[in-house]
C-alpha cells in the first residue's frame, strides 16, 4: 500500500452542488468551524444517474481534530449506504496514526468500486480516536451532503482487497476489497505539497449559444423624430378617355333627353338598319356623379357616318378634386384623457361610411379630407391629412365609388338594380376592422384597469374601484356600427359632408383631488423642490442617525404620501 | 434613567414633514426598564391632557404620544413612538428623490390609475366645412365614336 503524506480532512456546513455531468463532478471541501473530534462525518451523495458506476469521493480533511495528546484522529472506516439502507462498508486504504499539527491536512482519494446499482449512495467516513485497528467507533453528529463527486480517473476501475477495522456498528471489513490511495488535488482545495488541478471542465450547453452570454447594451438610439411631408398626390397623366374609343360628355337631363330622342328617331334607326346595329350599341354607359367634371369643348359626336345633331359638352378631364376642408381636433382636457384609450374618434366619409381614426395621430391637429374622383367609372379615393412639417400630409386613405349607374336598356336596368343591391348588402372590411379596433380599445382599457388594481395604495386610501376607473369605463364600452357601406347609388342618398364623432370621458374629480392625491409627476430633484402632497417613488436617504426600523418606517411613509 | 421631556401639542397631520408644534411644558420622566429608544415608556408624575407630542433630547428624537395609562398614585406611564419623519426632516428634505405624485410639480399627460370617470361620456360631433353637393350632381354620358368640336 503506498504511503501517503499527512492528510487533512475538511468538514464544513452543507454545500449542495448540482450534478452537472455524471462523468465529471467538481470536488468539494468542507471546513468544519466547530468540529468535534468524535463526530461522524457522513458524506452523502445525491441522486445521480443510475448508470454511474463508480463512486470516487475525494475527501480533504483540513486541520483535523486532535485530542488532548495532540493525536489526530484517523479515518478508520468508510461506510457506503444505498437508498435501501443497505450498508456496505469499505475500509480505507490505510489505518494511519500520526501526530499531526493543525496545519497539516489529509488528502484522501478513495477508489471505490460501486457495489450497488441503486442510488443515492451515502458515504460515511468515520473519524475516531486512533486506536489502530479495531478502535472505538465515532458518533455521527453531522451530515455533509455532497451532491457532486468527482471522478478523478474517468473510466478507471479499482478493484482490490481492502483491509482495516470497521470501528463502528459492528460492521465488518471487507477484506476482499482493496483501495489504493492516490494523491489528489482539487480546485477547491489548498493542499500542502499538492498542486491543485487545473479547472475542471464542465460542459455547459449554454456556451453553445451563438449570441454568447448576456452583456450590457442599449442606449444607442438616434432619437430621430423628424417626419417627411406626404402631400396629396396629383393625377395620372392619362386616363381611359385618352384612348379615343369612348368619349365622355357632361350632360344635363335636358340634353340627355335630346340624345334619347335622337337615338330612337327614325333617322337613326334607318341608319342603324344599314349597319345591323341597335340604338344602344352606341351608348357605352350613363352615370350620375356627385360633382361637375372638368368641362371641355362643345361639339358634335360622330358614330361612323352618323353625326348627332345634339351639341354636347366634352369632359376635359375625368378627374375631379373635392376638398372638404379642415377641422381642428382640439384637446378637451389637455391631459392623458385626450388620448387613447380614453378618447376615441370616428370619421364619416361620404360614399365610404364610418372609419375609426387613431386619436393619438390627430389630437391637437387640423385634419383635412380631400377626395379624388374619377368621372370615367365613379371610383374615388378619400385622403385624410394632418400637417407635417407645415405640409398637409396623407395619414390615411380609403377607396370607394360614387357613381350611380343609369340604365339605358332592358337588360341594363336589371343589371343596375343588382349592382345597387350588392353594394347595399355587402360588408365593408374596414367597418369590421373598426369594430375590431373598438374591441382592441376595450382590451387595452381592461388591461389598464388590471394595472390599476395592482397599484401601491397610500395609507387610508381605498382600493381603486374596478367598475369606475377611467380605463375600465372607457375601454369596455361596446363598439357600435354607425354607418354601413355608402358607395354608389346608396351613397348618393347619404350625408354629403364628412363629420367626426369624438367620445370624451367625463371625469369625476373632487375639488380637493390635487391637495390630497396629487397628480402624476415622475419628476426628480430634491424633496424640498416639491410642496404640498408628495408621494415618493424613489429616494436616496443618507446621514440619518436612526435605527433601521425607523428608517424603514420613514421610507414607507414617504412612498405612501407626505405633506411638504 | 431620568431626563427632560419637552411636551408639545401637534396639530399637523401625521404625514406632514414640517410639523407645527405648540410647546406645552417640560417635565422630567423616568425610562421604564425594558423599553426601547424607538418605543420608550416613560413614567411621569401627573397627566398632560393637552400634549400629544414630545421631544427627548437624550434620545435625539421626536415622538408621538401613543398612550398614557395610569399607573398608580398619579404616576402615568407615557408610551411614545418615534417620529422619524420630523426627527430627520432636514436629511429627508435634502435627499434626492423621484416623485411619483405631487400637487406642485406634475404632468397631466401621465396616466394615473386613481382617475375616475362617469359612465356617460361626452359625445361631440363636428362637421367638415365642405363636401359634396346635391346641386352638383351631373350626368356622365359615354358614347362610342369621335368628337368633333364646334367651330
Amino acid at each position: 500500500m503506498p504511503m501517503q503524506p499527512s492528510l487533512m480532512f475538511d468538514l464544513g456546513p452543507y454545500m449542495v452542488i448540482p450534478i452537472i455531468d455524471q462523468a465529471n463532478f467538481p470536488i468539494v471541501t468542507y471546513r468544519n468551524v466547530g468540529y468535534n473530534p468524535d463526530q461522524l462525518i457522513c458524506i452523502e451523495s445525491a441522486a445521480y444517474q443510475t448508470t454511474l458506476r463508480y463512486l470516487n469521493p475525494v475527501i480533504k480533511i483540513d486541520r483535523p481534530s486532535v485530542d488532548s495528546a495532540g493525536v489526530w484522529h484517523n479515518i478508520t472506516g468508510l461506510l457506503l449506504k444505498d437508498n435501501l439502507g443497505t450498508y456496505t462498508d469499505y475500509n480505507l486504504v490505510w489505518q494511519y496514526h500520526v501526530n499531526i499539527s493543525q496545519d497539516d491536512y489529509i488528502l484522501l482519494d478513495l477508489r471505490l468500486v460501486k457495489v450497488h446499482n441503486l442510488n443515492p449512495l451515502d458515504v460515511t467516513v468515520y473519524i475516531s480516536r486512533s486506536m489502530g485497528f479495531g478502535g472505538a467507533g465515532g458518533i455521527a453528529s453531522i451530515n455533509l451532503c455532497i451532491t457532486a463527486i468527482k471522478t478523478i480517473y474517468n473510466g478507471r476501475t479499482w478493484i482490490g482487497v481492502g483491509f482495516g477495522s470497521d470501528n463502528f456498528n459492528n460492521l465488518h471489513a471487507h477484506t476482499s476489497i482493496h483501495y489504493e490511495c492516490i494523491s489528489i488535488s482539487g480546485e477547491f482545495w489548498t493542499s500542502k505539497g499538492y498542486e491543485p488541478e487545473t479547472d475542471i471542465e464542465i460542459d455547459d450547453p449554454n456556451e453553445q449559444d451563438p449570441d454568447g452570454p448576456s452583456a450590457p447594451g442599449g442606449g444607442d438610439g438616434g432619437f430621430d423624430r423628424s417626419s417627411d411631408s406626404n402631400p396629396v398626390p396629383g393625377y395620372p397623366a392619362i386616363n381611359g378617355a385618352d384612348a379615343g374609343f369612348v368619349r365622355l360628355y357632361y350632360t344635363t337631363s335636358a340634353i340627355l333627353n335630346l340624345i334619347a330622342s335622337e337615338v330612337y328617331s327614325s333617322n337613326f334607326f334607318d341608319w342603324l338598319a344599314q349597319v345591323f346595329m341597335k340604338p344602344t350599341d352606341v351608348i357605352c354607359g350613363i352615370g350620375i356623379v356627385p360633382f361637375i367634371p372638368s368641362l371641355g369643348d362643345r361639339g358634335h359626336h360622330k358614330f361612323g357616318t352618323y353625326t348627332f345633331s345634339t351639341e354636347l359638352t366634352s369632359i376635359a378631364s375625368p378627374y375631379k378634386t373635392v376638398d372638404c376642408g379642415k377641422l381642428l381636433i382640439e384637446k378637451y382636457y389637455g391631459s392623458a384623457f385626450d388620448y387613447s384609450p380614453y378618447t376615441s374618434i370616428q370619421i364619416f366619409l361620404p360614399f365610404l361610411g364610418m372609419r375609426e381614426l387613431d386619436i393619438d395621430e390627430v389630437m391637437g391637429k387640423e385634419i383635412g379630407v380631400v377626395y379624388h374622383c374619377n368621372a370615367y367609372d365613379g371610383s374615388l379615393i378619400a385622403y385624410i391629412t394632418t400637417p407635417i412639417n407645415g405640409v398637409d400630409s396623407v395619414i390615411a386613405q380609403y377607396t370607394g365609388n360614387c357613381m350611380q349607374q343609369v340604365p339605358f336598356g332592358a337588360g341594363d336596368f336589371s343589371g343596375c338594380v343588382r349592382a345597387a343591391l350588392s353594394i347595399a348588402t355587402s360588408v365593408v372590411g374596414s367597418i369590421a376592422a373598426a369594430g375590431a379596433a373598438g374591441a382592441s380599445l376595450a382590451k387595452a382599457g381592461a388591461e389598464a384597469g388590471k394595472v390599476a388594481s395592482g397599484a401601491v395604495k397610500a395609507a387610508g386610501e381605498s382600493a381603486p374601484s374596478i367598475t369606475d376607473s377611467i380605463s375600465n369605463v372607457m375601454g369596455l364600452k361596446p363598439h357600435v356600427e354607425k354607418a354601413s357601406v355608402a358607395a354608389g347609388s346608396p351613397g348618393q342618398l347619404a350625408c354629403m359632408k364628412p363629420f367626426i364623432l369624438r367620445r370624451i370621458p367625463r371625469q369625476s374629480l373632487p375639488s380637493n383631488y390635487m391637495q390630497l392625491n396629487g397628480y402624476p409627476s415622475n419628476i426628480g430633484g430634491k424633496l424640498s423642490d416639491f410642496s404640498g402632497y408628495t408621494e415618493i417613488q424613489q429616494i436616496q436617504l443618507s446621514g440619518v442617525n436612526l435605527t433601521e426600523p425607523e428608517i424603514a418606517e420613514i421610507l414607507d411613509t414617504l412612498k405612501g404620501g407626505v405633506i411638504i | 434613567m431620568s431626563f427632560n421631556i419637552v411636551f408639545y401639542r401637534n396639530n399637523s397631520p401625521l404625514n406632514k414633514i414640517n410639523k407645527s408644534l405648540t410647546p406645552v411644558t417640560t417635565v422630567t420622566g423616568t425610562l421604564k426598564e425594558g423599553t426601547s429608544i424607538v418605543d420608550p415608556h416613560i413614567i411621569i408624575e401627573g397627566s398632560l391632557i393637552n400634549a400629544n407630542y414630545a421631544y427627548i433630547a437624550e434620545f435625539g428624537r421626536y415622538y408621538y404620544l401613543t398612550d398614557a395609562p395610569v399607573q398608580y398614585n398619579n404616576f402615568w406611564e407615557y408610551q411614545f413612538h418615534s417620529d422619524g419623519l420630523y426627527t430627520a426632516r432636514e436629511a429627508i428634505l435634502n435627499a434626492p428623490v423621484i416623485v411619483s405624485k405631487s400637487s406642485s410639480n406634475y404632468n397631466l399627460y401621465l396616466n394615473d390609475d386613481r382617475y375616475k370617470c362617469y359612465q356617460d361620456p361626452i359625445e361631440v360631433l363636428k362637421q367638415f366645412p365642405s363636401g359634396f353637393n346635391h346641386s352638383e350632381y351631373s350626368f356622365v354620358l359615354a358614347l362610342q365614336g369621335i368628337f368633333t368640336p364646334s367651330t
